[in-house]
C-alpha cells in the first residue's frame, strides 16, 4: 500500500532523509524509531503527501504520488480521506473556533450531507471520551484534551493509514493509556498505523514491526517489533535508550 | 549522554543573592499585562447567564436595530421607555456582569456629560440629558452582546452580515493565535523572570530575544497549521454551519426589539 523506494528529501541544503526503502501493507502497525532529528517527522510529511522526495519514488496503492498529482483536486481530497496525521503539537492542528467545527471540518471538506457529519461528530467525540465538548474552544482545552480533539478530528474522516507523530510526549499516565489502546483497536480494526515514538513505556503491544532511523537519518534496521525493542545493546548503540 | 560527568565546583556550593534591579518591575509589568489580557478572554467562555442563550446572529442583529433607533429618536418618551427596560435588564443579571456593565456603560456616560459641560453652561441645554443617556444606553447595549457572547459565536454570527466564511475563518485562527502567543510569550516572560536574578543596564534587551523566538515559532506554526488543513482535505473552501434550535429566549429578544420599535414610532 505504501512504497518507499530509496527516498531522499532535504530542508534547503539539510539532509533530512537519506534514501529510505521500505514498504507498509494495509493493517500492519510500525513504530518510527530514532533519535530526535532522525527525520521521523519529515517521513510522516512524505507518507502523508504534504512533501514530495527530492530524489527516489513514492507510491500510494499503485499511483506514484508527485506534485503535480496531488495539484489534481479529486485525486489529493480521496488520498488526504485515505491518510490521517496527528500532528505532535495538537496547537498547529487545530484552528476552528470550536470542538464541534474542528471535527466537521474533514467530513464538510468531503461534501458529507450535515446528518451524516453530525453523526460522526459525536460518533469520533464518544469515541475519544469527549462527549460534551461540542462548544468549547480548543485552545482553551487542556494539552491531552487538545490531543483527543486532534485525533477525533482525524477519525472523522475514517482514514485508511493513522500516522502519529509522538503521540505519548506530553500526556498524562491515563491520556498514554488510553492512547494505546486506541491504537490496539484501530489495527483490530484492520487500519496501518504508523507511529513515530522514543518512549516505550505505553506502546508495548501496539505495534508488530519497528522501523529504526540513525542520526545520519538513514533507514538502519527494519524489524519485528519484539526483538528490536529487546535487543539493548543496539538501541544503546543508536542513542535510542 | 550516558558518559559520567565531572560537576564543577561552583555548583556544589550556594551562590550569595543579588540585589533586585529595576528590570524586574519591567519584566513583571509585562507579565501582569499579558496575564490580564489572557484571563480576559478566558473568562468570556465562562459568562453563561440567560442572554448567552439567544442565538447569537438574533442578538447582534437586534443590537444593530437597537442603536439604530436609540441614535435617531429625538423623543425623551422614547428614551425613557428604552432606559427603564434597560435598568430592568441590567436588576435581573449576574452580579458580575451588572457590575462590568455599570463601570464600562456609566464611565462613558460621565465622560459624555463632562464633555458636554461647557455647551450646558453657556445656555445651549437643548438635548443634554438626552445625549447623556443615549450614550449610556448604547454602551450598555453593546456592553450586553459583548459580555455575554463568546468570541467564536460572535464571529460566527458575522455570516448574517454576508461576511464570507473563509474570512470568517481567518478571524478564528487570528483569536486562537492571539491566546496561543499571548500565553507563549507570557511563558517566555516566566523563563526570562526566574532566570533574571542580578542587575542588568540594558532592561529591554531580552525582549528581542523574545520577539525573535516568537516570530519564528509563528512562521513554524502558520506552515504547520496549512499542513494541516490540507490533510483534512482542505481545498480553499470552507463553510461554516451555524444552526441551532430556537430557544424560547430567542422569541423573547424578538418581541422585546418589536416592541421597542413599535414605541419608537409611536412616541416619534
Ligand atoms: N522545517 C524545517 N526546516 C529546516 N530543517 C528542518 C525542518 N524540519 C526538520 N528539519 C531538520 O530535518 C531533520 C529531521 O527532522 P525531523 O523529521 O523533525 O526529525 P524527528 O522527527 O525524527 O525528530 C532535523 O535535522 C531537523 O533539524
Ligand atoms: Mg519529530
Amino acid at each position: 500500500m505504501i512504497d518507499l523506494k530509496k527516498v531522499t528529501y532535504s530542508y534547503a541544503d539539510h539532509t533530512a532523509l537519506s534514501e529510505i526503502t521500505m514498504k507498509i501493507e494495509q493493517g500492519e502497525s510500525v513504530a518510527l524509531i530514532g533519535p530526535n532529528g532522525s527525520g521521523k517527522s519529515t517521513l510522516m510529511k512524505v507518507i502523508s503527501g504534504l512533501i514530495y522526495p527530492d530524489r527516489g519514488t513514492y507510491v500510494f496503492d499503485g499511483t506514484k504520488i508527485t506534485e503535480k498529482q496531488m495539484k489534481e483536486a479529486s485525486f489529493s481530497k480521496s488520498f488526504h480521506k485515505q491518510t490521517g496525521f496527528v500532528f505532535q503539537n495538537p496547537d498547529t492542528q487545530l484552528f476552528c473556533g470550536s470542538v464541534y467545527e474542528e471535527i466537521a471540518f474533514g467530513p464538510n471538506q468531503m461534501g458529507l450531507s450535515e446528518n451524516e457529519v453530525r453523526s460522526r461528530v459525536s460518533d469520533s467525540l464518544e469515541l475519544m471520551g469527549i462527549s460534551g465538548f461540542e462548544e468549547r474552544e480548543p485552545y482553551h482545552l487542556s494539552g491531552g484534551e487538545k490531543k483527543r480533539v486532534a485525533i477525533a478530528a482525524t477519525v472523522a474522516l475514517n482514514p485508511d493509514v493513522y500516522l502519529f507523530d509522538e503521540p505519548m510526549n506530553a500526556l498524562d499516565p491515563k491520556s498514554k493509556r488510553f492512547l494505546r489502546q486506541f491504537m490496539i483497536d484501530l489495527t483490530q480494526a484492520g487500519k496501518t498505523v504508523i507511529c513515530s515514538t522514543h518512549d516505550f513505556s505505553y506502546v508495548d503491544g501496539v505495534f508488530q514491526r519497528a522501523a529504526v532511523f540513525s542520526e545520519d537519518h538513514r533507514l538502519i534496521r527494519d524489524d519485528d517489533y519484539e526483538s528490536v525493542i529487546n535487543d539493548r545493546a543496539f538501541l544503546r548503540e543508536q542513542n535510542i535508550i | 549522554m550516558n558518559e559520567k560527568k565531572n560537576i564543577p565546583q561552583w555548583l556544589m556550593k550556594p551562590d550569595e543573592l543579588f540585589e533586585v534591579g529595576k528590570k524586574e518591575r519591567f519584566i513583571e509589568k509585562n507579565i501582569h499585562t499579558l496575564f490580564k489580557l489572557l484571563a480576559a478572554i478566558r473568562s468570556r467562555s465562562n459568562d453563561h447567564c440567560f442572554l448567552s442563550r439567544i442565538h447569537p446572529a438574533l442578538k447582534l442583529f437586534s443590537l444593530v436595530v437597537l442603536l439604530f433607533l436609540i441614535s435617531l429618536s429625538r423623543s425623551m418618551v422614547f428614551i425613557s421607555t428604552v432606559g427603564s427596560c434597560m435598568l430592568l435588564l441590567i436588576s435581573i443579571l449576574p452580579v458580575n456582569i451588572m457590575k462590568r456593565i455599570l463601570i464600562m456603560s456609566l464611565t462613558a456616560a460621565v465622560f459624555m456629560a463632562v464633555t458636554l459641560l461647557p455647551a450646558f453652561l453657556v445656555g445651549i441645554h437643548g438635548h443634554y440629558l438626552l445625549i447623556v443617556v443615549k450614550v449610556w444606553l448604547t454602551v450598555s447595549f453593546s456592553g450586553l452582546l459583548v459580555l455575554t457572547t463568546s468570541w467564536h459565536a460572535l464571529i460566527a454570527a458575522l455570516k448574517l452580515f454576508r461576511v464570507p466564511d473563509l474570512f470568517i475563518l481567518i478571524l478564528d485562527i487570528t483569536l486562537k493565535y492571539i491566546v496561543i502567543f499571548s500565553d507563549f510569550t507570557l511563558n517566555m516572560f516566566y523563563a526570562l523572570k526566574l532566570r533574571s536574578v542580578g542587575k542588568t543596564a540594558k532592561k529591554a534587551a531580552p525582549v528581542a530575544g523574545i520577539a525573535g523566538t516568537l516570530f519564528l515559532k509563528s512562521k513554524e506554526m502558520s506552515e504547520d497549521l496549512y499542513d494541516a488543513m490540507v490533510c483534512r482535505g482542505f481545498s480553499g473552501h470552507y463553510t461554516t454551519q451555524v444552526k441551532r434550535q430556537w430557544h424560547w429566549m430567542d422569541t423573547a429578544c424578538s418581541v422585546f426589539v418589536l416592541a421597542l420599535a413599535l414605541s419608537f414610532f409611536y412616541f416619534r
